[in-house]
């Protein structure tokens, strides 16, 4: 029996090319890294495919042909049955104001107890947590120069 | 529009094969006061309604401040391509693979994954992922407890704090005993960890330790002489274990090639966004020596009957759906979507472009750190760092505070997260990476010049009073 069918694709490691794509990252200065030792460099960069931008998307565009999938049929598979997630989640999920960085907030425990044997000018504060744009909150302000 | 497909009339020909009469019929079988009362919901709301209702929510988080939090999760540009790769309805799939001749692609991208991960750290082998880099620890640890025969861990106490507190919740359980190695507190090696203190600790002959966790970058971004901490639990015939950032491991020496053994990190700067703290990406590797140890997923390469290449999940025996008790973990659920989002992300941006990614964000907290020394505010530890340092505020926890008016999330104040070490009390951990601007590091250096001009004399409580109470 066949599992892979007609479709079989090469892996990124097959399809890399010295020297081919690569993302448009702007360049760094040439001396960001001078002031790390060099026992923590690493020689060279890892070997990680090669690959321009058409070529990743055409890789991973036509390995998710190869699946089955609850957006292609009924998936009814033992302990990991999947059940349809309404777009509309897929849509909320990218929305920017849900993609916040996370809370910054004291720690629910530490190896030496909790939080409140601290001094007066270390207590946290849980109000520190969340960024919410309360009404009193200003916009960013430029130096003015 | 509904989501269930079934019309009256199709549920009505359903129980007429069955033979019964109502849906409720198939519960007879469960006593009615096991039953749950009727759910008492909200009437539905029409979609657009409930699109708008989230979007205002959405609208109440503060989206426009200029962050310099990183303190295990890392702001980076992720390439359009990738979230338009992850939309693709075609990897809604379980995450475990079990029928391969249906999930080629997911498995086929999970051993792509493997193999970027493997190259990034040097290492062996890469499981298909876990929930986050703390659950990775924590697996880690338990992997050395095996290997080892023993049950007592070391960590040091510059690995995350949250990641100690995951691994004292996995060790509690398997009774294994965690002890924490502390940090330098003054002098050229300040903020790394001890390793007068770790001879000390490997010395406990009556309990000797599986092995030593320690973070590369450590928590407070500081680089840690990681060759010198393995060869010293080596030689204590336990493992080592290097917490490890991804992005870093394009420019930073990898886990391979200063003899870790495991290596486990928090796998979100590779294309993940930062969604309020998750879903995240744990990352497990470790040398062949250990590949029956690894808990979670492995893939692998073999040929279908006809000779041709596929890709099956592969010494199953591990895994707690084969051997429960004896399973290498009971947590085997992964977050397989997110690591298609890490190997695409690492696909696109190619060795050169991580290079770049890691090389433009240690240039740009060069130049944070620069910006904030002359505000007068400097860093607490002096050793070298990747792209995260501490500086050292009195009243951090208020400043922060203040700082968010002026639009700037300061990073981290160490006393929310350390409150009992008086060594990080006026600790700020920040961080920058290649998307933080000019203009965001101006903005912070200047209004942290405001707060702490303003709040002279500083170490008044009155003005963290004032601070925190708008």
């Amino acid at each position: 029996m066949s599992v892979t069918g007609p479709r079989l694709q090469p892996t990124l490691a097959e399809l890399s090319r010295p020297g081919r794509g690569g993302y448009p990252v702007p360049h760094p200065p040439s001396d960001a890294l001078d002031r790390i030792p060099a026992e923590h460099r690493r020689p060279a960069p890892p070997g990680l495919p090669e690959l321009a931008e058409p070529e990743v998307v055409r890789h991973f565009v036509n390995l998710s042909q190869l699946n089955h999938a609850v957006d292609t049929g009924f998936y009814p598979l033992g302990s990991c049955t999947m059940k349809y997630n309404p777009k509309l989640g897929e849509w909320a999920a990218r929305l920017p104001g849900l993609r916040p960085p996370p809370p910054v907030r004291a720690g629910r425990g530490s190896p030496r107890g909790p939080s409140s044997s601290s001094g007066p000018s270390s207590r946290p504060s849980p109000r520190s947590a969340a960024w919410r744009r309360s009404p009193s909150s200003r916009r960013p302000e430029r130096r003015a120069s | 529009m509904g989501y269930a497909p079934h019309t009256h009339d199709d549920r009505r020909r359903m129980l007429e094969a069955l033979g019964i009469e109502s849906v409720d019929a198939l519960f007879a079988d469960i006593p009615p006061e096991l039953r749950s009362s009727p759910l008492r919901l909200s009437p539905p709301l029409p979609e657009q309604s409930v699109a708008a209702r989230l979007e205002r929510l959405a609208a109440r988080n503060r989206t426009d401040l200029a962050s310099f939090l990183g303190a295990g999760a890392y702001r980076h540009w992720t390439p359009p391509l990738v979230d338009q790769i992850l939309l693709r309805g075609e990897w809604y799939t379980a995450y475990t693979p079990y029928q391969p001749e249906v999930s080629q692609g997911t498995l086929q991208s999970i051993y792509e994954f493997q193999s970027l991960i493997a190259e990034l750290t040097g290492l062996d082998v890469v499981s298909a992922s876990h929930y986050d880099g703390a659950a990775a620890t924590a697996e880690a640890a338990l992997m050395a407890c095996r290997a080892s025969g023993r049950d007592r861990i070391l960590v040091s106490r510059a690995v995350h704090p949250q990641y100690r507190e995951t691994l004292r919740t996995y060790a509690a359980g398997a009774g294994v005993a965690v002890d924490e190695v502390p940090v330098v507190g003054e002098g050229p090696a300040a903020g790394t960890t001890d390793r007068t203190a770790l001879e000390r600790a490997l010395a406990d002959s009556a309990r000797p330790p599986a092995g030593l966790i320690a973070a590369q970058p450590n928590f407070f971004g500081l680089l840690e002489p990681m060759a010198e901490l393995g060869a010293a639990i080596h030689a204590a015939g336990g493992l080592f274990v290097a917490v490890v950032e991804p992005v870093s491991l394009a420019v930073l020496a990898p886990p391979g090639a200063y003899g870790a053994d495991i290596a486990a990190g928090e796998g979100q700067p590779l294309g993940i966004p930062l969604s309020y703290g998750g879903p995240y990406l744990g990352l497990l590797a470790c040398t062949n020596a250990l590949v029956r140890q690894i808990p979670g997923r492995l893939v692998g390469q073999t040929t279908d009957l006809d000779g041709r290449r596929a890709f099956v999940m592969t010494l199953r025996a591990r895994e707690q759906d084969i051997r429960r008790e004896r399973a290498a973990s009971n947590i085997c659920t992964n977050q397989a979507l997110l690591a298609l989002a890490a190997a695409v992300y690492l696909a696109a941006l190619g060795p050169h472009g991580l290079r770049d990614v890691a090389a433009g964000s240690a240039a740009r907290a060069a130049a944070l750190e620069r910006a904030l020394t002359e505000v007068g505010v400097e860093r607490l530890f002096p050793g070298p760092y990747f792209d995260e340092f501490v500086v050292r505020v009195p009243e951090a926890p208020a400043v922060h505070r203040r700082l968010l008016d002026h639009g700037v999330l300061a990073g981290l104040p160490l006393a929310l997260v350390e409150p009992d070490d008086p060594l990080l009390a006026d600790g700020l951990l920040v961080c920058a990476t290649e998307v933080t601007t000019d203009e965001e590091i101006e903005l912070f250096a200047w209004a942290l010049g405001e707060v702490l001009g303003a709040a002279a004399p500083r170490r008044q409580p009155t003005t963290a009073g004032a601070g925190g109470g708008r």
